[in-house]
């Protein structure tokens, strides 16, 4: 997954300095945000950065997010976007796919179990508003749903050292708010 | 008009996105578990008394504990028996017998006679002949704590082996990890492996390891469990008969007799039992230490005690520790020295054996308790115990039976290996 994202980062990259050359309607876009995700579980900080190419109305890019819901992991994906004009400023809907990527804690070792936790797939669709407040760039506001899933192994031993190994898979589907600044 | 269109079409989406959105919050987990259980096969009593004899050699799978007679050794095959081995020739021992005794992890050896545990039973076996080995006696209920709880079909069966199982079973999340009963399976001890050895004045004895719960003194055999030390009578060593049982505590591991006294390890310290009267052993002293494993040996002044950590022997502490026994009433710390994860040790004259589990064989120069060097190290996979005697070491280990010449301490080598088969 992780060569896919910077396979498309390579394009987008290529892409850019293309556009560029050209002088076309293509720029770079960043979108920079933070919020935070509620869920059944207590809420949790979310923050993101996304970066590509907008071209016309749409924009495609490769983004990494911070996500504490549950346990800590860094998303890594693909962003797509369709913007739609209202005068000056818009509406947009986006979509993100990757995988997540658990930060820390990956590996903790006890005495009687070993606890393993692996990322897995991770998606985030919504809509959001655009604010322009100068030339180059608008303030933005989303909310949409995001899901990530985690898989946690736990080894065990007992008093005699027989093991035992419980695998649980996780699949977190919450709502996202975020709030950003875009250029 | 176009753009009016996508804009109405954009604000009907983005409303009932909003009305949906809600919904879409949910967590939902799924878990199994794996685990292994042992299934048993069962045969009749008659059956499998009728088989502890001199069977065909099989192989090493999983060797426990080891002991030495004349040019005998024998080797421990976990729960299944005993493996004879002629050792005539340290550099080529011969594998050449197996006597299947179901339940087996402990052994002892009085003059011919042969001492092994039998599930809750005690076997005695004449082994003058180790061709020819035909049992004595058998004397029910030595070892109470080894019956398997749910597992007696009926008196005339007994659990003649264990067939390993993995199965995998969906769980509720909220559950914690557990291993589901199988109500034909046991998660069991596959018990440590040992040694320990004295001179008496009756028949002669054979040499066990650290980590055994047999020892013999005199015209005793003493058997520790969990929490009680057993006292059998083998004064005529065809005919065992058990003559006291003594309660200890809890987390008692090893026990190792040295002249007139038992030192006894248990996961908690090391205690000291006088047999002055050797029907009801006496403790005399007793050195505590945090909680772990800990084989111990001993000589006239000094005792060697490794403490291990690990998932059965819980904590962290990971050494040896030399006492200083002049005064056994209260045994004194000399000094602790590191180790990675110590288990069964045996001394011969100023060489200290220690095996360190994956760091394999250490030999140490142990002639001043206060500067134990190292000498030298064999790296050799988890092993478990040693027996130090007449300038050879024998080492149990995880892949097999190590066989080392000490006879030249600047120079010890290896002589021969049998090798577990898997």
């Amino acid at each position: 997954m992780l060569k896919y994202l910077f396979t498309i980062i390579l394009v987008f990259t290529c892409c850019l300095k293309v556009a560029a050359q050209k002088k076309s309607a293509a720029a770079f876009n960043s979108y920079n945000s933070a919020g935070f995700i509620a869920g059944k579980l207590p809420v949790a900080f979310a923050a993101q950065t996304e970066n590509g190419i907008a071209y016309k109305k749409w924009f495609a890019g490769a983004g990494v997010a911070i996500d504490m819901y549950y346990k800590e992991t860094l998303p890594v994906f693909a962003a797509f976007k369709k913007e739609i004009s209202l005068k000056t400023n818009s509406l947009f809907f986006y979509v993100n796919a990757g995988k997540n990527i658990v930060a820390k804690d990956k590996k903790i070792v006890g005495t009687f179990s070993t606890v393993e936790t692996k990322g897995g797939f991770y998606a985030d669709g919504g809509f959001g508003y655009k604010i322009k407040i100068a030339k180059k760039g608008s303030v933005f506001f989303s909310i949409g749903n995001t899901v990530k899933n985690i898989r946690q192994i736990e080894t065990t031993s007992d008093f005699f050292g027989m093991q035992g190994i419980s695998d649980t898979h996780y699949k977190f589907s919450r709502l996202v708010f975020r709030m950003g600044y875009q250029f | 008009m176009k753009n009016l269109i996508s804009k109405t079409i954009a604000l009907v989406f983005c409303t009932a996105f909003l009305f949906l959105l809600p919904g879409c919050v949910k967590d939902t987990c799924s878990k199994t578990y794996t685990y292994t259980y042992f299934q048993p096969v069962y045969k009749t009593t008659a059956e499998v008394r009728a088989n502890i004899k001199s069977n065909a050699s099989k192989a090493v799978t999983n060797p426990g504990k080891i002991y030495i007679k004349d040019n005998y050794i024998f080797l421990n095959e976990v729960n299944k028996g005993i493996h004879i081995i002629d050792n005539t020739n340290p550099a080529s021992p011969k594998n050449f017998a197996f006597i299947d005794i179901p339940g087996n992890v402990d052994i002892a050896v009085k003059g011919d006679i042969l001492y092994a545990d039998f599930y809750t039973d005690l076997v005695a076996m004449d082994i003058s002949n180790p061709l020819n080995i035909a049992v004595t006696k058998f004397v029910n209920g030595v070892f109470p704590e080894r019956f398997y709880y749910g597992f007696n079909v009926d008196s005339t069966k007994v659990v003649y082996d264990w067939v390993k199982k993995t199965e995998t079973v969906a769980v509720d999340c909220n559950d914690g990890v557990i291993a589901p009963f199988n109500g034909g399976g046991i998660l069991f001890n596959t018990a440590d492996a040992g040694m320990s050895s004295f001179k008496s004045n009756s028949s002669p004895v054979g040499i066990s390891g650290s980590l055994a719960r047999f020892a013999l003194l005199n015209d005793y055999m003493y058997s520790v469990s969990n929490d009680s030390l057993r006292v059998v009578n083998v004064s005529s060593n065809a005919n065992p008969f058990i003559v006291n049982a003594i309660n200890l505590g809890w987390g008692i591991e090893t026990v190792f007799p040295f002249k007139d006294k038992l030192f006894i390890g248990s996961n908690t310290g090391m205690f000291i039992y006088g047999v002055q009267n050797p029907v009801n052993p006496v403790k005399l002293g007793s050195f505590n230490h945090v909680r772990t494993c800990d084989p111990v040996i001993a000589d006239d002044n000094f005792a060697y005690v490794t403490l291990h950590s690990g998932t059965r022997c819980t904590g962290f502490t990971n050494q040896l520790d030399v006492l200083n026994i002049t005064n056994i009433q209260s045994p004194q710390l000399i000094k602790s020295y590191p180790l990675t994860s110590p288990r069964g040790l045996s001394k011969d004259g100023n060489l200290l054996f220690i095996c360190d589990g994956n760091d394999g064989l250490k030999v140490f120069d142990a002639a001043n308790p206060n500067s134990i060097s190292l000498i030298k190290q064999f790296v050799i996979a988890e092993a478990n115990d040693v027996i130090a005697y007449n300038n050879i070491a024998l080492v149990v280990a995880k892949d097999g039976l190590y066989q080392y010449d000490y006879t030249n301490a600047a120079d010890i080598k290896l002589l021969s290996k049998i090798a577990v088969q898997n």
